[in-house]
């Protein structure tokens, strides 16, 4: 080992040393899986447009003066819903609801269902029979009918909302999961582990779970698109969000009321703007599955 | 509650002056116009003749001769214009119109909903009558080409009876259900015994049935008599109305209410695709003689407004009743098709209004409502909820309940209601102040309530926004679906609700006694005060139309005077849409009343 | 192989009960309740106030509400058994066998004709990109595919609505009429809702056949076969698609499982009465008996679909044995 001179432990050299092997591997990962990074940058775009929309958004987007639904124009340029409001602001506004929405139940859900995977993966038994049990009975239920119950009991909120998606995600994380600590299970290293006397939550910590962190950051990036959709489609039944809250679904479904004098812009903008964040993210999700763990690719 | 011994006097006075009058203005035929008479109160003091004419009827009651009397009778002559004819019956039935043509089928929508099943008796909803109007026959119907006049379906005549509270109604013959039973009085007492059954629960037809009839006695197989609780007019209009149909007693007797609709009406009921539409075809053998013109009808039931307007303009669809039609709607379709459409108002009987809970503070406070009250402004929210289609801030509405109601020239100059609002407004400041909250209050969370639809959830949320910004009023509005609305409205559980419903009778009772009498059914408020109780009792009970009408229009001024529960806002203005080759319909008021289609004919060269 | 299945099916009664007791306990926590709708009517109640507490009550002990909720779970697992599913409370006087047997064949016709047509399109497709792999086809093809993977389909309806209504006048048929009673008039109703569904099932379908294609074309046996001669043709469709058929399979017939549940927002924008549609109002109407058997229904369904591909795999894949 080389003697480590007094000057390369000071805390700004080793930062500086992880920032620049940060820049190279992204610089990597760009070179390799341009839509991947594509599809990151439009992430981070729209992740800063979701936080900064009260100063983008020209109107209040519940500032209902009741007007008729207008065509785009340069004052409004999506022009307005039926009840005057600015479908520009509204679809700026209701980024906050559907992409927080979407990205904050897929991390709730999905790391629960690890959690339970890894858990129930690692001891086995009987007390992975009946989980799963309960795991499969939750997948095999239509999904969209189980946040709709859950929505009419709980009552509608943007929580409540971002509960029943978790729900949903709970059992596909829980037998990801599972399925790779299984396969872990069998490795060698992990019997060593026993052998020398390691307690099965020191395995389970030090062991198997820094090995799912690869199949468990691909399950997020994978779900975070589906997770928008379902956020849409129950706002467009009128079951997600709050009635007036500009949730993209909610918008789109005031569109699909007006089918004759609806402008377009109300039509197109909040749909292609749930279509460039689910497309952003499977970008970005394919391209991480690609180099993280090609073992995963759906067989 | 009715105090028979009490009445029972007045109302022997009261029948002489009523049969006296008919007697006296009609020579013994009766008239086919309503009577119109004039409005001022004319005092006459007359004396009778007295009339002896025996009435011998196979009646077990006791026969009323009328002996020598001399009465002076204070003879006060109303004007009751549209709203409660009191004609009684021609005895013909109104011709079909001139220039039917036979065949076709009609298709049409009604603002659907889906009953539970086919037993019409006892469901709540409007939907239920409207699937069963084709099938079925009332006593009494409105005539479809004077509104202002009742004419005679299943009976041909009718007269007062002589005890003073029953009609008897005389029914035509040779009237036979769609299985070929013939129609009977039997069958019109088993309809309202089936009501009259303290076992038997309607949201709908039982309240007015039980109020209002007494008894239903057959006399013979063509005449039955039926016996009011108290004196009074209702029971003609309300006969008149659909939810009293009359049905088979073959079919009660088998329990199959609601599996079958057998009626004797002019459409046979074909069948009925559950949320999808419900088809009647022609009953050749109805008892109008050259009825009905359509050999089908075919009601959808869609409630999308977008699907609607597309099958409109692409006739699939020849007739659109609709309550929820937007102006754009309406505009959109007479571009599409310019002269092949018409569009026909009508009042509806929906009506909005907005509630407190006064058990919740501070709205037990009456200086808080009445503020809220007078705050409020009722062409901003007709304006924003139905885009100006109907009437602003009456709490009757004078094309429906005639001329009880307070005009709308009289409602305009009324505190709350009147424009501009700059005197209201700081009346309404001035008791808040007073109250307590000169810079307005904040309710807590969850306790303005709404529906959760796009129309119910804008009788919440304007208001809110008009006090909000008027007198700093403000409240977290929470929307939620109906079961779950109910609820929480059921047990009080809200402080600020609302409201639409519509109304099912032609008298101010319907409104009076459905939203503001002390335990009213909708009076989620749980508002009383005890002044109006007094009015409310007192018409409930009162033999003296006169006196009722007065009191009614004291009624109503107390609501925009004094304080009330329920804040009258609007009543909507609806439109049917109809296809230019359809003809012959006809609005007939509330509108469960419109779908019985047996004039309406189909002419497709105009 | 016996001992497997038999196992497999013994675990579909106890997770269907599981699903069926989730949404039970879920819709008796909802607010309201069929009693609520029944005495407050769609427009309110007419009687007094003060008897409406007294007929909600009287209305709850007929239902049964009152009971302790583990009761009325085993009182329905009872008439269960002897092949009751309970009343429908929003359609009186009907079973829920009734009331979901008759929009069942609606949703299957949905769901069968989109997997026909998804099949037929999406295969060829994925292969096309496979072959044509890194060309501008293939680029075409994977773009496209995203695309429908990450476009809402209740979305592209409305547009295909919007676009049909304003720019051609043309709306679907209202009403319904069976295949079998007027067949043009379903088949207007349905080829858009059906196409609008197979893009959207088709399209992960396509990037599963390419990615599963170019795995397989990789390998050396079909290196051998264009060595000794065989067409393309012959090539790809016999030897490498062959090998491509389990996951693909597998996505087929999870689809056709999901659709049969009841495309719900297809079924609600294209008013079909289908049962997706049907849950959507169950739900609603807390009309507990329908959407108790709904979920059963499509739990058994999803389960035996899983069973299914499971075992096809063990058949196809001499690979993969079961134990």
């Amino acid at each position: 080992m080389a003697i480590v001179e007094k000057k390369d432990t000071l805390p700004w050299a080793r930062a500086r040393d992880r920032l620049g092997v940060t820049a190279r591997t992204l610089g990597r990962f760009t070179r390799k899986k341009p839509l991947g990074m594509a599809g990151a940058v439009t992430i981070i775009i729209m992740g800063v447009v979701t936080i900064i929309a009260p100063l983008l958004a020209p109107y209040d987007p519940l500032d209902a003066s009741y007007l008729r639904s207008l065509p785009a124009s340069s004052d409004h340029w999506l022009g307005t819903d039926p009840l005057g409001r600015d479908v520009f602001s509204r679809v700026i506004m209701g980024s906050r609801i559907s992409m927080y929405v979407g990205v904050v139940s897929v991390l709730v859900g999905v790391t629960l269902g690890a959690m339970i995977g890894i858990v129930t993966g690692f001891l086995g038994g009987v007390v992975d029979l009946v989980v799963q049990r309960f795991v499969d009975a939750v997948m095999a239920f239509p999904g969209l009918i189980l946040a709709m119950a859950i929505m009419v009991t709980l009552g509608q909120s943007v929580n409540n909302v971002i509960f029943a998606i978790s729900i949903l995600l709970i059992p596909g994380g829980a037998r990801i999961i599972r399925g790779s600590v299984l396969s872990i299970k069998e490795q060698t290293y992990v019997d060593a582990a026993r052998a020398v006397g390691c307690t099965n939550l020191r395995i389970m910590f030090r062991h198997i779970f820094p090995n799912t962190i690869a199949p468990y950051i691909i399950l997020i990036s994978v779900s975070i698109g589906g997770a928008i959709i379902t956020e849409a489609s129950l706002s467009f039944l009128g079951m997600g969000a709050p009635p007036d809250a500009p949730s993209w679904g909610a918008i789109i479904n005031t569109a699909s009321k007006e089918l004759f004098s609806g402008g377009l812009g109300l039509a197109l903008g909040p749909g292609l703007a749930i279509a460039l964040a689910v497309f952003a993210f499977n970008l970005l999700g394919d391209a991480l599955r690609d180099t993280l763990d090609p073992r995963l690719r759906q067989r | 509650m009715v105090n028979y011994r009490r009445i029972q006097r007045l109302f022997v006075l009261f029948s002489l002056m009523l049969l006296l009058s008919v007697i006296v203005a009609c020579g013994g035929s009766a008239p086919a116009e309503p009577v119109v008479v004039e409005k001022e109160v004319v005092r006459e003091v007359i004396k009778e003749v007295p009339v002896i004419k025996e009435v011998i009827k196979e009646v077990p009651k006791e026969v009323i001769v009328e002996k020598e009397v001399i009465v002076e009778v204070v003879k006060e002559v109303i004007k009751i214009v549209a709203a409660t004819p009191v004609a009684v019956a021609t005895g013909k039935l109104a011709p079909p119109p001139a220039g039917g043509k036979f065949g076709g089928e009609l298709v049409l929508n009604s603002n659907p909903g889906e009953p539970r099943d086919l037993d019409f008796m006892t469901c709540g909803p409007g939907s239920c009558i409207r699937f069963a109007a084709p099938v079925y026959n009332t006593l009494v119907r409105i005539n479809p080409e004077n509104t202002n006049e009742i004419i005679g379906d299943l009976a041909s005549t009718w007269e007062p009876g002589d005890d003073g509270l029953s009609f008897i109604f005389h029914l035509r013959e040779g009237i036979k259900y769609h299985n070929g039973s013939p129609f009977s009085a039997a069958d019109v007492k088993a309809t309202f015994d089936r009501s009259l059954d303290p076992e038997f629960h309607s949201t709908r037809v039982e309240r007015h049935i039980k109020s209002l009839i007494k008894q239903v006695d057959i006399i013979d197989e063509n005449t039955v008599r039926i016996v009011q609780k108290s004196p009074g007019l209702l029971l003609i209009p309300t006969l008149a109305s659909n939810w009293m149909m009359i049905v088979s007693k073959g079919a009660l007797d088998q329990g199959a209410m609601g599996e079958e609709s057998i009626g004797t009406g002019a459409f046979k009921f074909v069948k009925w695709s559950r949320d999808v539409d419900v088809t009647y075809e022609r009953n050749s053998d109805y008892f109008e003689a050259g009825l009905p013109f359509l050999d089908r009808v075919r009601i959808i039931q869609v409630n999308d407004r977008a699907t609607l307007i597309g099958a409109m303009v692409s006739d699939q669809l020849n007739m659109w009743i609709s309550t929820n039609a937007r102006p754009n709607d309406i505009e959109r379709l007479e571009q599409q098709l310019g002269d092949k459409i018409t569009a026909i108002p009508f009042p509806t009987g929906v009506n909005n209004t907005f509630i407190f809970n006064t058990k919740r503070e501070p709205f037990d406070d009456i200086r808080v409502r009445r503020a809220i009250f007078l705050a409020l402004d009722r062409q901003d929210y007709l304006e924003k909820v139905w885009r100006g289609q109907g009437i602003a801030g009456a709490m009757l509405d004078p094309s429906i309940y005639g001329d009880v109601a307070l005009t709308l020239d009289q409602v305009n100059q009324m505190p709350g209601v009147r424009q501009p609002k700059d005197a209201d407004i700081a009346e309404a400041k001035r008791l808040m102040t007073e109250a307590g909250f000169p810079d307005g209050f904040t309710l807590d969370d969850n306790e303005c309530l709404g529906q959760n639809t796009s129309d119910g959830r804008l009788y919440v949320e304007v208001p809110i926004a008009q006090l909000r910004q008027v007198l700093n009023i403000d409240c977290k509005i929470v929307l939620q679906d109906r079961p779950a609305v109910f609820a929480r409205i059921a047990k009080g559980d809200f402080s600020l609700y609302g409201h639409g419903s519509g109304i099912q009778f032609k008298d101010p009772d319907s409104m009076f006694g459905l939203l503001l009498a002390p335990d009213a059914g909708r009076n989620w408020g749980k508002w009383e005060h005890p002044d109006f109780t007094k009015m409310y009792d007192e018409q409930l009970t009162s033999t003296d139309p006169a006196r009722r009408r007065e009191l009614h229009e004291q009624m109503q001024r107390f609501v925009y005077e004094v304080d009330t529960g329920h804040i009258p806002m609007t009543w909507r203005l609806a439109m049917t849409m109809v296809r230019s080759e359809v003809k012959g319909w006809h609005s007939l008021g509330p509108w469960f009343d419109h779908n019985r289609m047996d004039r309406v004919w189909i002419d497709k060269g105009s | 192989m016996y001992r497997y299945l038999v196992k497999r099916v013994l675990l579909f009664a106890p997770t269907a009960l599981i699903a069926v007791f989730i949404i039970f306990l879920i819709m008796k926590a909802a607010p309201g309740d069929i009693v609520t709708i029944l005495v407050y009517g769609e427009e309110g109640g007419s009687g007094p106030l003060s008897e409406s507490q007294a007929l909600e009550d009287k209305l709850r002990e007929e239902f049964g509400f009152n009971r302790p909720l583990v009761v009325q779970f085993s009182d329905w697992i009872k008439k269960l058994a002897q092949g009751d599913l309970g009343e429908s409370f929003a359609q009186r006087g009907r079973s829920s066998i009734t009331v979901i047997g008759e929009r069942f064949p609606r949703t299957l016709e949905l769901a069968l004709a989109t997997i026909i047509l998804t099949f037929v399109w999406s295969i060829p497709l994925g292969v096309l990109a496979a072959t044509k792999a890194d060309t501008w086809v293939d680029r075409t093809i994977q773009v496209l595919s995203l695309g429908g993977l990450s476009v809402p389909n209740f979305w592209v309806a409305t547009l295909a609505l919007i676009f049909l209504a304003q720019w051609l006048g043309w709306s679907p048929p209202i009403g319904w009429a069976s295949i079998v009673d007027d067949p043009w008039m379903n088949i207007k109703k349905m080829f858009i809702p059906v196409l609008i569904l197979s893009y959207s099932q088709g399209a992960p379908l396509v990037r599963l056949t390419r990615a599963q294609m170019m795995e397989v074309l990789r390998e050396d046996y079909v290196r051998t076969a264009r060595a000794k001669g065989m067409s393309e043709a012959v090539v790809i469709y016999q030897h490498a698609l062959r090998n491509s058929v389990i996951p693909i399979f597998t996505m087929l017939a999870w689809d056709l499982g999901r659709l049969v549940n009841g495309a719900v927002l297809i079924e609600v924008i294209f008013v079909i009465p289908g049962m997706g549609s049907l849950f959507v109002q169950a739900i609603a109407n807390r009309d507990f008996a329908v959407i108790q058997g709904l979920v059963l229904i499509n739990v058994m369904i999803m389960l035996l679909i899983n069973l299914v591909v499971d075992v096809m795999y063990g058949y196809l894949d001499p690979r993969i044995r079961y134990t």
